[in-house]
């Protein structure tokens, strides 16, 4: 019953899907375009994202009843299996992680098409004409429904996959009475609920810039508040993509039991790659929005962005990584491969058709400005994008021309990471501190005096500490100089507040977020890449680790603490068998508690999965790992004990840049009647690609502030 | 992310099947990589440090053959355990890290490296980036000269005069400058 009601359910989503690209693009595109298709390609998206909630339900019903004759449950539920793990094990396989990205993908749709939902009321009651008299809609009104359109079809191919070959829903007859559960490795820790959620809201999100980029190339016109509102959900995405990777990371760190967070393993690349892409393209948006220029060069880093994102699932799910020949396995590769390859096509066919139109009227003045450091970043990112894409897919190139197997790992992408790193933090530091258009000797005096100063300090300060290694010197340097830019960027804003409006201080600070929170909150984000690049440098140079074997009561010291062995104990749970340690932790020879790193043998796999014991402070993490004990007597146990100094602020650190991202997108409803001003003036003031244009007027309530606040 | 479960189930097929006799584990030679390593704590000291950190040195850079991107330094897989013992007893033997790189190299093919030989084919993973960022450098700095004569062909127009347009930056309103500017960008037009 679960079967047919959650495949009825795709199938719902199916059909939704194609009204949306349907009616989405007739009113977009075609001259009998109106009101009416527009409107029913925006409640298209609501009903697809009805449907993909049902069989969200649908699926999770049949995982926690424990519905056997559901197939995907049948491979990987269990009746042993908690609850929670069992809730989540939704994105532990295949294809109910495409059931998961399409749920989402609806999700945006539908998130998308409501905040624009008074669109065309309000430009009706402007006084304004919904439809020109040329026929079609006016093209102020064209953009919502393309976007949908595009969602839409994208939304075709996911739950066309899960119609067909990746259908989680198929009825397995007769029913078996249990099944395996899910990967171990997915059920061992309760973060797991966590950062795979993170990162295909960050994922899927990049869907939405997307279908704007294509949209304003159907359209061939990029206009303000296009840039404005595209660029809102690609910092909602981006947000949500940043969390992923840095929970992705603690969820590492806490359950592989190395000691460490990231390895630039093909998965982790996979969530990077994209990540960079939109990293650039947020900083390149600033230049389109205020010089004009880099259209083109940003809707490359819009589709591009999205493209990671497709290839990325492509790369780690179909297996291909860890050998070409995995690619000849099942049919989901090759048809996410042909995907990917419509995309990039159509993308470029478009992008080579409207180029001449996007033409930038603008140029760069000076070599020292803020929009050449911004060109710099981008240079910067998109050439570290290209260094880890060619990274991690080398070995794949060597295997299919040489047929030879060699490996490029973590010392290889630590080595061209670092200077690319550097390079980044010091610009962080130079380009906020630039003018736009031309920065004359004496403003840069004025602006670098400061940083400068304190960069030099900051390098003189550890070393007097005794600090010797050249790169570390270097990124705490670094950050200290972006760190002052950033702090006199504030201590101007809030100077200038302060006289202008009689402020206090914290009234200063908090208008500044209010008013312009997308260019401070972005400042805060640089606060928590400063932060999380110095826990990275921190971490990784003072790392110490040692390895021992411990009878009952003896002890080991690394750094400043002590472990104690006291006993190896046994318990049968469930779904596994855990075997632990108990250790007692001193630091500084107090007693701080007792650890119990432990091995977790999970009933459907004999491997069994270390899980290391952390115990956190501010400073330092002690972790244990426990290797081996002695499985006869239980007289002695062998444990790696690792010092982390400062790892923790790589978690904080990316709280922080999310804290600045949701700075960045909060709806404010004081900048409403500002942007709608702006909108009004530039509407006005840009010519229209072609005469035949009507003149558009935007209505002024319509934007995404105002229907969220 | 790492994965190592085979390793790990051949390392701890502890419950109750095969017994980890600790104290009977001795250093074996490169001969025969097998038999598992002694541990560190026989061999107390300042030298033992030291060894330690070129062991681990070392082990960072080969690939644990069970694990998924995992080095050797860091798996605690058998076999990983049991190459750190190998690598260990090579340098008491006087060996160079080269001499055990090539070791390793022989007995696993270049697969074992985690950061490939830079030679041959190779080559591109390490020059390829390099090139990227060049020829990146090189495109932004002919259109930055581009621009910059074109800029100083047009010096005369009063709208095109940087120094006005620079200058509004900073004056001394530091909040009010985003609203002039929007104006400015839509009285031009762009």
């Amino acid at each position: 019953m679960l079967s047919a009601l959650g495949y009825g359910s795709v199938i719902a989503a199916l059909l939704g899907a194609a009204l949306m690209a349907g009616f989405g693009y007739r009113a977009g595109l075609s001259r009998n375009g109106n009101e009416f298709s527009a409107t029913i390609a925006r409640r298209a998206a609501y009903f697809c994202f009805f449907a993909m909630c049902a069989g969200m339900v649908t699926m999770e019903i049949a995982l926690l009843t424990r519905d056997f004759s559901v197939d995907y449950v049948s491979r990987v539920g269990s009746i042993e299996t908690p609850n929670y793990y069992t809730a989540i094990s939704l994105w532990s396989s295949l294809d109910g992680s495409i059931l998961f990205w399409g749920w989402i993908l609806a999700g945006y749709a539908a998130l998308f098409a409501f905040t624009r939902r008074r669109e065309i009321s309000a430009h009706v009651s402007a006084g304004a004409n919904v439809e020109s008299p040329r026929g079609g809609l006016v093209p102020g009104l064209k953009t919502t429904p393309l976007v949908i359109a595009v969602i839409g079809t994208t939304g075709l191919f996911f739950f066309g996959m899960l119609a067909g070959p990746a259908n989680p829903f198929g009825l397995v007859s007769p029913a078996p009475l249990n099944g395996p559960g899910p990967n171990p490795l997915l059920q061992n820790h309760p973060l797991m609920g966590l950062h795979p959620p993170m990162l295909y809201f960050g994922f899927v999100g990049m869907v939405v810039p997307f279908a704007f980029a294509i949209a304003g190339l159907l359209q061939g016109n990029v206009e303000a508040r296009w840039l404005r509102d595209s660029r809102r959900w690609m910092v909602g995405a981006w947000a949500f993509l940043t969390m992923g990777i840095i929970g992705g990371g603690w969820w590492s760190y806490e359950v592989l039991g190395w000691g460490g967070a990231w390895a630039w393993d093909p998965v982790e690349n996979a969530s990077f790659l994209p990540w960079l892409t939109a990293t650039a393209f947020l900083h390149s948006a600033m230049v389109q929005e205020r010089r004009g220029m880099l259209k083109t060069w940003n809707l490359s880093l819009m589709i591009g962005t999205y493209l990671l994102t497709l290839f990325g699932t492509f790369l780690t799910r179909s297996g291909v990584i860890d050998s070409v020949h995995a690619f000849t396995e099942g049919v989901i590769g090759p048809l996410f491969l042909g995907f990917i390859a419509f995309i990039t096509l159509g993308s470029l066919a478009l992008i080579g058709w409207r180029s001449n139109r996007l033409h930038a009227p603008g140029q760069i003045e000076s070599a020292v400005s803020r929009e050449s450091a911004f060109i710099l970043n981008n240079l910067l990112f998109v050439g570290f994008t290209f260094t880890v894409l060619l990274g991690t897919m080398f070995p794949l190139v060597i295997e299919a021309l040489q047929n030879e197997k060699i490996s490029v790992g973590a010392p290889y992408f630590d080595m061209v990471a670092s200077p690319i790193g550097l390079a980044l933090l010091f610009l962080m530091g130079v380009g906020p501190a630039l003018p736009w258009r031309h920065a004359s000797m004496d403003q840069i005096k004025r602006s670098f005096k400061w940083p400068v100063l304190m960069g030099v300090a900051a390098a003189a300060a550890v070393m007097a500490f005794g600090m010797r290694q050249f790169l570390p010197i270097l990124t705490v340097s670094f950050a200290a100089f972006a760190m002052t830019t950033i702090v006199e960027e504030f201590a101007k804003g809030i100077d200038a507040r302060r006289r202008i409006a009689d402020r206090s201080f914290f009234g200063a600070l908090s208008d500044l977020f209010v008013r312009n929170g997308q260019r401070y909150g972005g400042y805060v984000v640089h606060v928590g890449v400063i932060v999380v690049a110095l826990a990275i440098s921190v971490s990784w140079t003072w790392k110490s680790e040692r390895e021992a074997t411990l009878r009952v009561g003896e002890r080991v010291a690394v750094e400043d603490y002590e472990v104690e062995f006291v006993e190896v104990w046994g318990r049968q749970e469930a779904q596994r068998f855990v075997i632990g340690a108990t250790f007692n932790t001193y630091r500084d020879g107090r007693f701080l508690g007792e650890e119990q790193p432990r091995l977790n043998i999970y009933n459907n796999s004999e491997a069994p999965i270390a899980t290391p014991a952390v115990r956190s402070s501010l400073t330092s993490d002690l972790y244990l790992t426990l290797i081996t004990f002695d499985s006869e007597n239980q007289e002695h146990a062998t444990v790696r004990a690792i010092v982390n100094p400062g790892i923790i602020w790589l978690w904080i650190g990316g709280m922080i840049m999310g804290l600045g991202a949701l700075v960045a997108i909060w709806p404010r409803g004081k900048s409403r009647l500002r942007a709608a001003s702006e909108e009004m003036i530039s509407d006005v003031a840009t010519p229209q690609p072609k005469p035949a244009f009507e003149p558009i007027l935007e209505p002024a309530f319509v934007t995404d502030e105002a229907d969220v606040t | 992310m790492k994965i190592c479960s085979r390793a790990l189930a051949v390392s701890i097929a502890l419950i109750g099947i095969a017994t980890l006799d600790l104290d009977s584990a001795r250093a074996q030679g490169a001969e025969d990589p097998n038999q598992a390593q002694p541990s560190q704590q026989e061999m107390p000291g300042p030298a033992a440090a030291e060894l330690d950190a070129m062991v681990a040195e070392i082990g960072a850079t080969l690939r644990c053959p069970v694990c998924r991107q995992q080095s050797v330094a860091e798996s605690s897989a058998r076999i990983s355990r049991e190459m750190q013992g190998i690598i260990r007893s090579m340098l008491i033997d006087g060996k160079t890290p080269e001499e055990i790189e090539a070791y390793f190299v022989e007995s696993y093919g270049p697969w074992i490296l985690l950061r490939p030989k830079a030679e041959g084919a190779n080559l591109f993973v390490y020059l390829g980036p390099l090139g990227a960022f060049l020829l990146g450098g090189l495109l932004l700095a002919v259109r930055l000269r581009k621009t910059g004569r074109e800029i100083a062909a047009a010096e005369a127009t009063p709208e095109r005069n940087p120094d006005t347009a620079a200058n509004r930056d900073s004056a001394a309103d530091h909040v009010g400058e985003e609203d002039r500017d929007w104006l400015d960008a839509a009285l031009r037009g762009s």
